[in-house]
């Protein structure tokens, strides 16, 4: 059995950055799904009012934001591994 | 243009190289050289498994027909290994720590070793990916049709060229994939031979999409102007289908048996998951790249009717580009074989698990105690299992006849593995999910994923006819297959997404909440959702009556006699056991259950141990520990039960030291009465005597004498006995002061004799006086009063017609004794328990003794250290003196 | 003259003092060590006393009492009852019994030869 024991309010300033570090981390797959899911308001040609994203613009959108999640990532990681001494996070 | 032999020759060069590299690797494992072979890299090249031929050449055919949307199928992937954190971490954590085979070993271990749902995830994975092998198959085919005949663009894939690459491929894979039998360890030969595969798809596909774009499209800028030009030039996605397919693509990702493979089961450590969590996601945006631009040059470029899915070879061939037509063919090639070989290994493992094991083990009618090596049979139902499913994607190929769109062949597919995942995270997440929740939400899901996307994918009028498409199943409307419940208007992939996976989680949370698991579920459901929590397994087997040696027969048929001793000898060593049997404790039997899941899975590794193990497996402290729903209840009660339990010891000390009181008590009286009766005895006498002589006249001096001679005994008696009780009473209060002096036991004996030596009478002492040669560091003078006083016993009582005291003295383990043996009438059994109690007088003819010299030399003794016992004789008396060895005299003080 | 009393004691030079006092009476002295036996010898000899110890080896003179004072024989048999345990349950329970007469070691003689006294005199009234 484990006990659970209450986190430390009060932490040091290393740790406590490690600790918002680690957060983001977690929150880098929601702030993917946000940027990528946000092509389903874009017209589909459905509506004709609207004038059409051109595939040119939608695959920059697309691989900025894949761009944008793999050097998040790559960056949070090194981060992290460095913070925690090379150990596993 | 290459010709069909040449490229049959590179292909044969090339699988060649592959064995190489993945021969060497093992060797480079076995001699403990393998440690670049677990660098994060590999593993990360090594999930380009999920990049298939679908992915390499069906891509491109995808966007060609619908766009962007092709770009799903690596989001989803991209945003589970971005996300790693979540949910990955834990997946790998668990397939460490409980030595997972497999994603149906995984459901299966979870929901109580349950091997029904071990079967039914097996089904559902040989029926779900078998399309997906044809698929690798029919791309493999369809490539090489190309270069035989550049004109059929279109041609119909050979069947003899599909025969041959799946024989190939079978081949590969048994070679590779069933050398070591624990499917647990990694497969090293076949995870490199991936990691190269991934290299070269990687480096082909770049290169034609460099070619592409640089060669054809005439640099960035304007390849993007022909991209917005053509006809797939503006944004035309359908929201539900870019939502859903994303969604899928990320289940699949998860729960794909290959994925599963390379993720979990071939996991080294959670580093390698960080480095892939950012570096895989790159290598998907790499493989994607340049699929628009391919797509895009290849409508403008070749030819109208031209199969858009071989455009990555068919525009190199088109320019006349051989060499890079070659080298894409390799990637296509790569893609197909690596995607067909993990895939196999993968699935052979869970039919082999759990469904060729456990037939084969309750054919037997011994069970698990068969004779023979069970090895042998594990691997060779391995590859036949290999050699099935190969042969039954082979047959599918065969017989869909290589028609349909690879991407829709592939979407198919991945909807349908899909339908584990709300049993796989609610597994890991969800202690309260339960086996039937799990079977319940599978075999839903499942359903409606063959009736509405499996079953009409073979096309009108082969399995469903016309009329079963307009109007349902028995002409119900709403069991039309792409408009369930009259949900119709919806994408029909997409229509398959949400009926499958919404009912799929409904029944699976519903059933869960109104069943009650069973305790090894709640075990493995503890084990898993807390994995992070627990080090160490929870699952216990009961100290059984099962022996070692029929342990050990069964571990070695099945994990090697090798393998087997070492595992044993070393549980024997840590249990402090020299030899190679450990005894066969909960904890050692939970090892060799996780050791033999690692061959056989959990399901059967769990039934052959507790088929020799018997009985149920789980103690009551497992279920304690379950019952721990949270920490804090457990916590509370755990107090209380102490806080009881300490008031009934309380309560239990007080009822003790009542009776000690009352008994104190009732000793107390019988000793005063005893007190009292000896000392009014002789004072009768002296009161009596003295009154006779002063109120008696006339008494002649011989009565005199007499009366006053008794007088005087009776007061010498008095006097003795209240020496007695006085020493009693400070031996026993613990005020005696030892003097402790070294001096030789035979001056001691010596001295005891020679002190007694007035009231010897015809008493003879026999002593041996060689063994009596003994140093001893003690209190002599208490000593010799013990010695003093047997010797005067035996003096009194000893009523033989010679009486002898025999002195002898004997090492005894490294204890001196020192026994007087007297000749005398041996004490009745009864009186022997009451010798050494106060004032117990046996045969005391006279009465001068007042019971006391005995106990006194008790407590002498255990002042001492030492210890004094009766001990009756062949006709006679014994006591036995036990003298205090010098630790035995520090502890005493 | 010619009277017989019965002394069961098993300290002997108490039952030489009682003896010699007893003699001088008058009484003729016959004793007996053990309880089991002493029973036996008054049921035979129905001697006109009996001086019975407290403790005593086979048979306690508690048991001797009871015994005798259930026997219709023996139900005005004057008694002297000694005992050196000196507890006062003990005199309770032997005038429960039907002692006739209690006392407590150690004695002094003009009293035991009071209580004989008297004891032969309320016999003979």
């Amino acid at each position: 059995m484990t006990s659970k024991v209450p986190p430390d309010v009060f932490v040091e300033r290393d740790t406590y950055r490690k600790r918002r570090w680690m957060d983001a981390l977690r929150l880098l797959p929601f702030c993917g799904l946000g940027l990528w899911a946000l092509p389903i308001i874009w017209s589909n040609g459905s509506a004709d009012e609207t004038p059409l994203v051109a595939t040119s613009q939608a695959i920059a959108y697309v691989f900025v934001v894949w761009l944008f999640l793999i050097i998040s990532g790559f960056a949070l990681g090194r981060v992290l591994s460095l913070k925690t001494g090379g150990r596993e996070v | 243009m290459a010709s069909l032999n040449t490229l049959v020759a590179v292909c044969l060069i090339y699988v060649a190289f592959l064995f190489a590299v993945a021969f060497a690797a093992e060797r480079a494992a076995i001699r403990g050289k393998g440690g670049w072979l677990r660098a994060p890299l590999v593993y990360t090249l090594s999930l380009s498994v999920y990049c298939t031929a679908w992915t390499f050449y069906g891509a491109v055919g995808y966007a060609a027909r619908s766009g962007m949307e092709f770009v799903t199928i690596y989001l989803g992937p991209s945003l589970v290994m971005i996300g790693w954190w979540w949910v990955l971490r834990k997946l790998v954590r668990i397939g460490r720590t409980q030595r997972v085979t497999s994603i149906a070993d995984l459901i299966s271990s979870r929901y109580g070793k349950s091997n029904a749902l071990a079967i039914v995830v097996t089904l559902m994975a040989v029926i779900g990916v078998t399309p997906y092998i044809a698929l690798q198959l029919q791309s493999v085919t369809l490539s090489l049709s190309i270069f035989s005949d550049a004109e059929a663009v279109v041609r119909r894939p050979s069947a003899t060229a599909g025969f041959w690459v799946a024989a190939g491929l079978a081949l590969f894979t048994v070679l590779f994939g069933t050398r070591n039998l624990n499917a647990n360890e990694r497969h090293d030969g076949v995870v490199i031979a991936v990691a190269v595969e991934a290299v070269v798809k990687l480096i082909a596909l770049l290169a034609v999409g460099g070619f592409v774009v640089w060669g054809l499209g005439g640099g960035l800028g304007q390849m993007m102007a022909r991209i917005d030009a053509s006809d797939i030039g503006t944004w035309q996605v359908d929201s539900s289908r870019w939502l859903a397919l994303t969604a899928v693509s990320a289940a699949a990702f998860l729960c794909l048996p290959r994925m599963f493979q390379v993720l979990v089961v071939e996991n080294d450590g959670d580093r390698q998951l960080q480095i892939a969590s950012w570096a895989f996601p790159l290598y998907l945006m790499l493989m994607s790249l340049f699929v628009v631009p391919i797509a895009v040059m290849g409508l403008e470029m070749l030819p109208a009717g031209s199969n858009p899915d071989l455009f990555v070879l068919t525009l190199p061939l088109a320019e006349g580009r051989d060499g890079l037509a070659v080298l894409s063919f390799l990637g296509g090639f790569s893609s197909a074989t690596s995607m067909v070989i993990v895939a196999t290994l993968a699935l052979s493992t869970m039919v082999s698990n759990h469904i060729v094991m456990p037939l084969w083990l309750s054919l037997r009618a011994e069970g698990a105690t068969v004779s023979g090596d069970v090895r042998n049979v594990v691997i060779l139902s391995r590859r036949l299992s290999i050699m099935v499913i190969i042969a039954f994607g082979f047959l599918y190929f065969r017989f869909s006849g290589g028609s349909a769109a690879l991407a829709s062949i592939g979407l198919i597919s991945f909807v349908g593995v899909a339908q584990f995942l709300p049993a796989l995270m609610g597994g890991i997440f969800w202690r309260g999910s339960t086996r039937g929740g799990a079977l319940a939400g599978l075999i839903t899901g499942f359903s409606i994923w063959a009736y509405t996307s499996l079953l009409p994918s073979f096309g009108v009028d082969t399995v469903y006819s016309a009329a079963l498409f307009e109007e349902g199943l028995w002409g119900l409307a709403w069991l039309r297959p792409h408009a369930l419940f009259g949900l119709g208007g919806l994408d029909p992939t997409v229509h398959a997404v949400v009926w499958s996976l919404t009912l799929n989680t409904v029944f699976f949370i519903g059933v869960s909440l109104l069943s009650f698991p069973s305790p090894m579920e709640r075990l493995q459901g503890a084990q898993f959702v807390n994995v992070f929590d627990h080090a160490g397994p929870a699952m216990g087997w009961r100290a059984s009556t099962t022996t070692s040696e029929d342990l050990m027969i069964m571990a070695q048929r099945i994990l090697g006699a090798e393998e087997a001793r070492d595992l044993f000898r070393t549980a024997a060593h840590a249990q402090g056991i020299s030899g190679y049997l450990p005894e066969p404790t909960p904890a050692f039997l939970s090892t060799l259950e996780r050791e033999l899941a690692a061959s056989v899975g959990a399901a059967t590794a769990h039934a052959m141990v507790s088929q020799l193990v018997g009985g149920a497996s789980v103690s009551v402290e497992d279920l304690m520990a379950v019952a721990n729903e949270s920490a804090q209840i457990l916590e509370y009660s755990n107090q209380l039960e102490a806080k009881s339990a300490e008031l009934t010891r309380t309560a239990g000390q007080l009822r003790e030291a009542n009776e000690k009181l009352k008994a104190l008590s009732v000793q107390k009286d019988a000793f005063l009465g005893q007190i009292s009766h000896e000392l009014r005895t002789p004072m009768t006498s002296i009161r009596s005597f003295s009154e006779i002589l002063r109120d008696t006249d006339g008494l002649g001096s011989v009565e005199k004498t007499r009366y006053a001679s008794i007088i005087h005994a009776e007061a010498v008696r008095l006097t003795r006995l209240l020496d007695d009780l006085l020493d009693l009473s400070v031996l026993e209060n613990g005020q005696v002061n030892l003097n402790l002096v070294t001096g030789s036991l035979s001056e001691l004996i010596d001295h005891a004799v020679m002190t007694t030596r007035s009231g010897a009478g015809k008493l003879s002492i026999e002593r041996r006086r060689l063994n009596e040669a003994v140093s001893l560091t003690t209190d002599h003078d208490r000593l010799g009063q013990v010695f003093v006083n047997l010797i005067t016993n035996a003096q009194k009582y000893c009523d033989a017609e010679n009486p002898t005291l025999t002195v002898s003295v004997e090492e005894k383990d490294g204890c001196t004794m020192v026994r007087f043996a007297d000749n005398g009438t041996t004490i009745p059994g009864a009186s022997r328990a009451l010798i050494f109690e106060k004032f117990s007088r046996i045969n005391d003819k006279d009465g001068s003794g007042a019971g006391l010299g005995l106990a006194i030399c008790r407590e002498i003794m255990t002042r001492l250290g030492g210890d004094i016992m009766y001990e009756p004789d062949e006709g006679g008396n014994a006591f036995v003196i036990q003298l205090p060895s010098e630790k035995r005299l520090a502890a005493a003080q | 003259m010619g009277k017989r009393v019965l002394l069961v004691e098993d300290e002997l030079n108490i039952v030489e003092a009682i003896r010699f006092l007893l003699s001088r009476e008058g009484w003729q002295v016959e004793t007996h060590v053990d309880g089991a036996t002493a029973i036996e010898k008054i049921r035979e000899g129905r001697p006109d006393l009996v001086v019975l110890d407290y403790m005593l080896p086979g048979k306690n003179g508690m048991d001797i009492l009871t015994e005798l004072r259930a026997d219709s024989d023996f139900s005005d048999l004057p008694i002297l009852m000694l005992t050196a345990r000196g507890q006062s349950k003990d005199r309770a329970q032997a005038e429960r019994a039907g002692v006739s007469r209690f006392m407590t070691k150690p004695f002094s003689n003009t009293e035991v030869l009071n209580a004989v006294r008297d004891l032969v005199r309320a016999k003979a009234q």
